[in-house]
């Protein structure tokens, strides 16, 4: 039995008293594609499958199940021809959501209308047996999702096309490979002209050859006026793509609105709780912030001064920026290294440095001292959004760490030379001379 | 065309109303042909004698039976000790065949969910179509089966008789009631997972209940009107019947028609109402 990992209990306030919550008004217009009202799915978490029977004989003087709520309040409407992302970490409901778009999961509580043809891809080549062609499978993932055989017959040549399979289509599907699989799949889902689409994180498989063409295929469909749902944690993806973006936590809605400015709200709304997370020792993950319960010093703070001294979090390319740590002692500690690191919107460590490193060295040590620590540079980062984060170590050399705090700032790049294309991930000053050769 | 999903969407009362099954079955009739079709490739996928083996077995078991029961084990039971040891074998081979599709049946009815949980969470799939699909195939199977039986028949006998008309009229009610065991333990197996090793070993004992190996006449009185509430009972002995050239009585294969038809819509009705809760647990 699978049992829904246990969360936190997700049955509190409702949806009107969560904090961001977008305000929901039940529109008269006409052209909708999908309405959505309080809708909730409650799952039943039996810690053993005897408790199910236990519930059906005893349930009237014991209850020997949990009540998870995956999806709780949510309220939303999508006008006919919008593309919508719903985002949302693991576990927030989102591909809950679209399951029950689709038909495939059975609400708890609600209800959601859809008007027109649906069509979901919550798997690629789902239903596919390795032992029939590639042809045999086709037509059958086409009578799934709803095409006679007629239709299918005028849609073959389209998809043995798109699919670039050739021969193989008169092949088993085991002598295929995945990709071939994956290309097979889609080919097919795409090939059914859906007046609303629902897509759940399908197209993250395939090479990136494969995932252009998909997300053309896409584009296409929308220009045809075709609904569309994407689940994806792409943050990138769903921003250039949709229209729209919901962002869903524990089961609710949290955030709507233009894609655009949700995702930079989800984006923000993501570090800043990972810097709310406290305790956490887990320094090798390197996520959220920890400190012992004996560490000798601690960070207290974290800022960006321009060459003028004030704070900033909008740095302009070009210019000189001075990072702060700033650090109080508790307890005495004979060793104290201070570093910092950059990191991109994926994650991805762009540069650092640490006193160590430069050997700089704290003057004094002492309980109650406190110090700042500045680093500077000329930031010639290329424009976006970065995040610093800070840490204390005992020495550079080993992962002992006084106190650390991922993501304590949020930095963003800009350019304030418009129109300039910078190459790669840093526009270093580079000399150029073009000589006569010799 | 807007489509409604809340809690409320269906209720299972609307399923178990008389011929509800056929009308929401029909829709998807294209897709029930297409999954049969694939049941009946599968079956035979891979094999180099193809739909020969459904010839094969049962000629092999014919041979092993003769010679079993014509020659060591002599049944005495009402009317069969005359028969020779080749009538005897058809006897016993047309038992077992219609028996068997119930046990594989059986068998393969609590797999055919949980075996297959990308119909259900992944495709939006109607997924009472799946025992329907796989007793089409079954039927093949059986049919192919079954007529070994008749051409040794027409050997033994050299005519063809007529009674053999009425075959096809006892397989529907049994394939009813295989549809309403289908339709009930599929859905069964999906919550109740240890349904698949009791049903396993309930039906081989089911076996000696069913007068498989013995003539229903030779069961004693108080027990025989007992036996007549196992459907599979109706279905042997009508079937073997209509094979040594008696017609079924009418009556009797109207009963045996409204009792598998009961079974078939319970066993419906008992699916389509388990049905919105299989997402959550497989």
């Amino acid at each position: 039995m699978k049992l829904i990992e246990p969360v936190p209990d997700r049955v509190g306030a409702p949806l009107e008293a969560a904090v961001h919550a977008p305000s929901f008004e039940p529109s008269t217009r006409e052209d909708w594609a999908i309405r959505v009202r309080h809708l909730g799915k409650r799952y039943r978490l039996f810690r053993h499958s005897r408790d199910r029977i236990k519930q059906w004989l005893f349930g009237w003087r014991r209850c020997f199940y949990q009540d998870v709520w995956a999806l709780r309040g949510v309220s939303l409407e999508i006008a006919k021809g919008q593309s919508v992302a719903l985002m949302g970490a693991n576990g927030s409901g989102k591909s809950t959501l679209l399951q029950i778009l689709a038909g495939t999961l059975t609400p708890t509580e609600g209800t959601a209308e859809l008007q027109g043809r649906v069509t979901a891809l919550l798997e690629l080549g789902s239903g596919f047996h390795p032992d029939f062609t590639g042809e045999e499978n086709v037509r059958l993932a086409g009578s799934i999702l709803g095409l006679s055989p007629d239709e299918m017959n005028r849609c073959l040549p389209a998809i043995a096309a798109m699919a670039e399979l050739g021969d193989y289509l008169q092949r088993p599907l085991r002598t295929y490979s995945s990709g071939m699989i994956v290309r097979l799949a889609f080919a097919v889902a795409a090939s059914v002209q859906p007046e609303i689409l629902l897509v759940d994180e399908a197209l993250a498989v395939g090479d990136l050859a494969f995932q252009q063409r998909c997300f053309e295929r896409l584009r296409r469909l929308r220009e045809q006026g075709t609904t569309l749902v994407l689940v994806s944690h792409d943050l990138e993806t769903c921003k250039r793509f949709c229209d729209v973006m919901y962002v869903l936590e524990h089961g609710r809605l949290i955030q709507a609105g233009p894609a655009e400015d949700v995702a930079d709200w989800y984006f923000a709304h993501l570090c800043s709780k990972k810097t709310m997370e406290h305790g956490r020792q887990d320094a090798a993950v390197g996520q959220g912030e920890g400190a012992f319960p004996e560490a000798a010093a601690r960070i207290t703070g974290v800022e960006c001064l321009d060459e003028a001294d004030r704070p900033t979090t909008v740095l302009r390319m070009g210019q000189r920026y001075r990072l702060r740590v700033q650090i109080r002692l508790q307890g005495a500690c004979s060793h104290l290294v201070a570093g910092f690191y950059l990191r991109d919107r994926f994650g991805c460590e762009i540069m650092g440095s640490n006193t160590a490193d430069a050997s700089a060295l704290f003057p004094s040590l002492r309980p109650g001292d406190r110090w700042w620590v500045e680093f500077a540079w000329p930031m010639r980062l290329r424009p976006g959004k970065y995040s610093v984060s800070a840490a204390l170590a005992k020495d550079a050399q080993t992962p002992s760490y006084h106190h650390w705090i991922d993501h304590a700032l949020m930095i963003e790049v800009v350019d304030p030379r418009a129109g300039r294309r910078v190459h790669g991930l840093v526009d270093e000053d580079v000399a150029i001379t073009i000589r006569r050769a010799v | 065309m807007i489509v409604v999903r809340s809690a409320h969407t269906s209720t299972w009362r609307q399923h178990v109303l008389p011929l509800a099954p056929i009308g929401q079955l029909w829709q998807h009739r294209q897709l029930i042909w297409q999954m049969a079709v694939r049941e009946v490739k599968a079956r035979y996928h891979g094999s180099m004698l193809g739909p020969l083996w459904s010839w094969v077995m049962p000629l092999l078991a014919l041979v092993i039976y003769t010679f079993v029961f014509g020659s060591v084990l002599k049944p005495r039971g009402a009317g069969w000790g005359e028969l020779t040891s080749w009538h005897l074998a058809l006897m016993l081979l047309s038992g077992l065949l219609i028996f068997n599709s119930f046990s594989e049946m059986v068998g393969r009815a609590s797999h055919l969910i949980l075996g297959q949980p990308q119909f259900v969470k992944k495709v939006v799939f109607p997924l009472e179509i799946l025992p329907l699909a796989m007793l089409l195939g079954m039927l093949l199977h059986l049919m192919i089966s079954l007529s070994v039986v008749l051409l040794l028949g027409w050997w033994l006998q050299g005519t063809i008789t007529w009674s053999w008309l009425w075959l096809p009229l006892i397989l529907l009610p049994h394939a009813l009631f295989l549809l309403g065991v289908g339709w009930f333990l599929a859905a069964t197996a999906v919550f109740f997972r240890d349904l698949v090793p009791t049903m396993t070993a309930l039906c081989q004992l089911l076996i000696f209940l069913t007068p498989v190996f013995y003539p229903l006449a030779s069961v004693p009185e108080p027990y025989r009107a007992w036996m007549l509430l196992n459907p599979l009972a109706w279905s042997v002995e009508l079937g073997r019947a209509a094979l040594m050239g008696t017609a079924p009585p009418l009556l009797g294969l109207l009963c045996f028609l409204g009792l598998s038809w009961i079974v078939m819509q319970l066993g419906y009705g008992w699916f389509m109402f388990l049905r919105p809760r299989m997402a959550d647990v497989v």
